[in-house]
């Protein structure tokens, strides 16, 4: 199943939007046009939803408060509003549709309320709180949790619980990675900055993470012309490590780890990993930082298998030129975020008439679109 | 000792043809360096790799002194290639060793032309493909629709555009035909029926 579509009030730099999904998404925009904001709202969702540490409270706090969420574009108190559906194709009739409004109470304990939550299931409203639910109207504490943190209430929606659950994040920053340290850091929750990364390496299975390295191996033949050989280890204290062997580096062949790893080998591998692993939403920030140009644009074929074999639906934020060049990537799998006069619009490249133009004259995709993200006085830029 | 070639190509299927032809030719040179590193190079020349092979030939023609250049280009609709590639080169004489190469309309009319190793590789029937390719208007369109017809959903899902997006091809039709290129595509039957590969095989050969 793949998110088919997103739509939003009053979240962070959006006011409004209301967006198709498809299974690859290439979020495009100038800096600080809120690319990552819209990521995350597929990991609120999942915070929200997630089994372990989960809930609203959890999700709206550990973003700061509701004040670090909703809109400064918005009148006071705002709801801060959520809606997705969720099928098994884009552009088909949505097997899901899950919506949240959220705000907080402006006296007493100001506590962060659910104004509604609803479901619908193959279209039909199968959950409408407080309206349906006799419970909510008598005792408001209940407001302050959703259904769909918990596996009692959640059940009539459960895929979408464990759709939200299961999205994964994929930002890593290889100098946290490098650190030894890094691997005591066990941050509740998300892998944010990839820091658990070797972790969630080594905590895999046997089985599992041999195949997946194996097949990591194969793809790093290419990539990397000294590549020789790849494996995972865990020294005395039990820190996990990744080790990789170059040909030509001293004869003796020693294998290298993770500390000495190049910036670019280490991005590549948290890629790979993260391809092979779960069956759900991945999120990718910029991807192609650190990366040859000649892997980059391979990423959004490497991503479209992922997504037509295995039914994984990829989001990613993107400045690449050469990622966006590949001529397969459709005008609707781009979404384009342009600032408003109330907040950053968000609109599929399709839905623009000269993108269309140009793209039918035989430009490709980024071509068409990446002028638009540039800084317009970037001449003037000077220290 | 295998002489050492560079190239340059237009796009990344052109890269796989050329390199495979190199290959297979009678020298079996050996691919030392492939130009453009990326797309990502051609911004301030249009969309496709056409203006960067062009406002490259100089250079590569001076570097070929050095070692040999082999440029793979599609002549698109443009009228007359060896005009064209003179103009490029604006008013130096070509070096013997810069060996340029064009496939009238696009490479992938080369493709079209081992008929029954793409009709099995598309799984279309082979009557569907033209026994003289090179009169294809758009040979990656007709790729791409041929595709959409196919029996096996996986060539229709990767190669043809999906049905009510806008894209020129579908999201794996290049990484799908650089691999017929590389295993499958037989150029012993591909140059009987393309006079233009025909001529290029020759020319490799020479190399």
């Amino acid at each position: 199943m793949i998110i088919t579509r997103v739509r939003l009030a009053n979240w962070k730099n959006f006011k409004k939007v209301d967006v198709n999904l498809r299974g690859r998404v290439f979020v495009v925009g100038a800096n600080a046009s809120g690319k990552s904001n819209f990521l995350d709202v597929f990991r609120f969702l999942r915070d929200i939803a997630k089994p372990k540490g989960g809930g609203l409270q959890q999700a709206v706090s550990s973003r700061g408060g509701i004040s670090k969420i909703r809109c400064l574009s918005a009148r006071k108190n705002p709801l801060v509003e959520i809606e997705v559906e969720i099928g098994e194709l884009a552009d088909t009739i949505p097997s899901f549709r899950y919506g949240i409004g959220i705000r907080q109470e402006n006296k007493g304990k100001r506590r962060i309320m659910l104004d509604y939550e609803r479901v619908w299931k193959d279209e039909v409203l199968i959950l409408d709180r407080p309206a349906m639910i006799s419970e909510d109207e008598a005792d408001d504490e209940r407001l302050t949790m959703t259904y769909l943190e918990n596996a009692t209430t959640n059940a009539l929606f459960r895929d979408v619980a464990d759709l939200f659950g299961s999205v994964s994040y994929l930002h890593l920053v290889p100098q946290l990675l490098r650190s030894v340290k890094s691997a005591e850091i066990e941050q509740p929750g998300e892998d944010f900055y990839g820091r658990n990364f070797l972790v969630r390496v080594t905590k895999t299975a046997d089985r599992t993470r041999k195949a997946r390295l194996n097949r990591i191996m194969k793809a790093l033949e290419n990539a990397l012309p000294q590549f020789d050989a790849l494996k995972d280890d865990k020294d005395s204290a039990g820190v996990p490590h990744l080790l990789l062997r170059l040909k030509h580096w001293r004869p003796d062949a020693g294998w290298q780890n993770e500390e000495q790893f190049s910036d670019g080998t280490i991005r590549l591998l948290g890629l790979f990993w993260s391809m092979l692993e779960g069956d759900t939403v991945l999120l990718f920030e910029e991807p192609e930082l650190s990366l040859n140009d000649r892997i980059v644009e391979m990423l959004p074929g490497l991503l479209w298998k992922l997504q037509s074999s295995k039914g994984r639906q990829a989001i990613l934020t993107t400045h690449s030129l050469s990622l966006l060049s590949d001529p397969g990537i459709a005008a609707e799998d781009v979404l384009l975020l342009e600032n408003g006069v109330e907040g950053t619009e968000i609109k599929q490249a399709s839905s623009d008439p000269e993108i269309v133009a140009m793209m039918r004259a035989g430009m490709t995709v980024g071509d068409a679109v990446l002028p638009r993200t540039a800084p317009q006085n970037v001449t003037e830029l000077t220290l | 000792m295998n002489r050492a070639v560079n190239i340059a190509v237009e796009d990344r299927l052109s890269e796989a043809v050329l390199r495979l032809l190199l290959s297979r030719a009678k020298g079996k040179p050996i691919v030392s360096k492939s130009y453009p590193l990326s797309k990502g190079w051609q911004k301030d020349v249009g969309p496709n790799g056409y203006g960067y092979i062009k406002k490259s030939l100089p250079a590569f023609n001076a570097a070929s002194a050095v070692t040999p250049f082999v440029i793979l280009v599609d002549a698109d609709n443009r009228p007359c290639p060896p005009e064209t590639i003179k103009s490029w080169l604006e008013d130096e004489v070509q070096n013997p060793n810069l060996v340029i190469r064009i496939a009238i309309r696009e490479v992938e009319a080369w493709l079209l032309a081992d008929r029954s190793g793409i009709a099995d590789f598309l799984a279309v029937p082979e009557s569907c493909i033209p026994l003289d390719p090179s009169r294809i208007k758009d040979p990656k369109r007709y790729l791409s629709r041929l595709a959409a017809r196919s029996r096996r959903r996986e060539i229709r899902e990767d190669l043809a555009r999906a049905p009510g997006t806008r894209s020129k091809t579908g999201p794996f039709f290049s990484q799908s035909l650089q691999h017929f290129t590389k295993d499958l595509w037989d150029i012993s039957v591909a140059r009987l029926h393309s006079a233009d590969l025909n001529r290029a095989i020759l020319a490799l050969d020479k190399i």
